[in-house]
């Protein structure tokens, strides 16, 4: 990752941080009642409130630093559909990742119906059966996912900047007003659905990395991992289009998810230093996100995500999975978005 | 025999086969219609027009008749290059004028059913989205399809008839 993405990263979350934040005010009320009578000195206007925030940031990244805890056997589950029966499986000790040569086909099909046997029955290793595996398989692309590829979620990077997100939903929290988070304020989006509501309690997920942001995908709403290969320019799409790839006869549209998650910090030297390698394929759509790389799979709990109750301005975030303090994409939203051509902030109302 | 001939025919005729010459613009394989190509001609020295507006090459004599030539790159979008020998002004007919568009080459005419056409997502902001028809795969190859008459403006085609 450059230090040039690191800083458009930064910056943005930066940014997101500076939305108003209505509660402080009431917060600092409370907060002043609480306080005994004896100390009557002016105290700085914000600064207790941001010191609790900071320290559940702190408390937050120290247990996530700590504990960088890679669910292997949930990654094996995830990767079955994707991986050659000659797949090596290194014996390794928990926790540790390593770079196994894996031959990936060009697409996924995330077999939720395996999954769910894996859930309930205890018959074979991955749950997912040999002749869905065979099926799903096809060893046409023989890909190396380089070291990147796996190496934890819970990089300090990506942890630091996102906490920033986490931060301004704890803003969220505290609130006791209602705003619009619309771009307009006036017109919530529609037809977003909130994504906690259709999950069980709990489910898999899908980290990818982009630029130095962690990204995570619910598996249920992944329609598979294509490797990026050529790319058809068509010409007057908006700079989020990176093009047509065909892919079995199909055509999926690539987005770039860099510039259209942030598009302010999106400047000729940042698209240089982009290296996209795959193509998450949202659900069964013509959609397919570019990232960087694949981390890791992992079955997490709905409590272990800090949802987002009203979709609000970025209805594509469905909320931030506190642990590996990154967003999770309510990919409905994403879709509805990228069909109306929108940008990450317009309304879809 | 009746039924299901019938039915049958019906689908060939929505399945209609249709006609592109292929021509390629910076790497990519663009299609137009057949019938809307009146000739293909080398490049021929283009004579500016002052004051035409940007999309405008200039005219050419073909056969006695003026012909205004586009720049297609430009109207596309897309960086301008050199002319070589593998250049091409196309003539075409569209919205009831003959007109020339300058491509890097032309390649083929392919035959498409209507089924092998696929739509692209109508997310362009810009004028030149509206060009595309749509996409067909062929041959491991994207071929994108122009629709002709929307490659100018109502106001730009009137424009280009006074010139």
């Amino acid at each position: 990752m450059s230090a040039t993405g690191d800083s458009a990263v930064f910056d943005y979350f930066s940014l997101l941080l500076k939305e108003p934040i209505s509660s402080i005010g009431d917060d600092e009320a409370d907060l002043a009642v609480a306080k005994p009578d004896l100390d009557r000195r002016p105290t700085p206007e914000i600064e207790p409130v941001a010191k609790l925030m900071a320290e559940d940031i702190d408390n937050l990244m120290t247990a996530t630093l700590d504990k960088p805890e890679v669910d292997r056997a949930v990654l094996e589950r995830l990767l079955a559909p994707v991986v050659s029966p000659e797949v090596a499986t290194e014996k390794v000790g928990p926790g540790v990742m390593t770079s196994p040569e894996v031959k990936i086909a060009p697409r996924v099909k995330v077999n939720t119906k395996a999954q769910t046997k894996a859930k309930t029955s205890a018959k074979t290793e991955t749950g997912v059966e040999e002749s869905s595996v065979s099926k799903l398989a096809e060893p046409e692309v023989k890909t190396k996912l380089n070291a990147s590829a796996e190496e934890p979620v819970s990089a300090k990077e990506p942890v630091r900047r996102l906490a920033d997100i986490v931060a301004e939903d704890l803003a969220g929290l505290t609130s006791t007003k209602v705003t619009p988070e619309t771009q307009t304020g006036s017109v919530p989006p529609a037809n977003t659905g909130l994504l906690a509501d259709n999950l069980e309690d709990d489910f898999q997920v899908l980290f990818f990395k982009i630029a130095g942001l962690t990204l995570a995908v619910p598996l249920v709403s992944l329609g598979g991992i294509v490797r990026l290969e050529k790319l058809n320019h068509i010409i007057g799409r908006p700079a989020w289009y990176l093009g047509l790839q065909n892919h079995r006869g199909e055509q999926i549209n690539v987005v770039d998810t860099c510039a259209w998650v942030m598009p302010e910090h999106i400047d000729k030297e940042s698209v240089e230093s982009k290296n996209y390698q795959y193509v998450v394929q949202l659900t069964k759509s013509n959609w397919g996100l570019a990232c960087e790389s694949l981390l890791n799979a992992t079955r997490i709990d709905k409590s272990q995500v800090n949802w987002r109750t009203k979709p609000g301005k970025r209805p594509w975030l469905a909320g931030v999975v506190k642990e590996q303090m990154c967003g999770i994409l309510n990919v409905d939203a994403l879709i509805t978005m990228l069909d109306a051509g929108l940008g990450c902030q317009d309304p879809i109302g | 025999m009746t039924e299901t001939s019938s039915v049958a025919a019906v689908a060939t005729k929505e399945d209609a086969v249709l006609q592109w010459v292929t021509f390629h613009l910076d790497n990519e394989t663009y299609g137009i219609n057949v019938m809307q190509v009146q000739e293909v001609l080398r490049y021929t020295e283009i004579a500016p027009v002052p004051g035409a507006p940007h999309y405008v090459l200039g005219i050419i004599n073909l056969r006695g008749n003026v012909v205004t030539v586009i720049d297609t790159r430009s109207r596309f979008g897309l960086p301008s290059t050199e002319v070589d020998d593998s250049t091409r002004i196309v003539i075409i007919e569209a919205e009831k004028q003959v007109i020339g568009i300058l491509v890097d080459s032309v390649a083929e005419v392919v035959y498409l059913r209507s089924s092998e056409i696929d739509n692209t997502p109508n997310v362009g902001t810009e004028e030149s989205a509206k060009f595309i028809q749509g996409v067909s795969n062929r041959e491991e190859e994207l071929l994108i399809l122009v629709d002709l008459d929307k490659l100018l403006t109502d106001e730009e085609w009137a424009d280009l008839k006074e010139m």
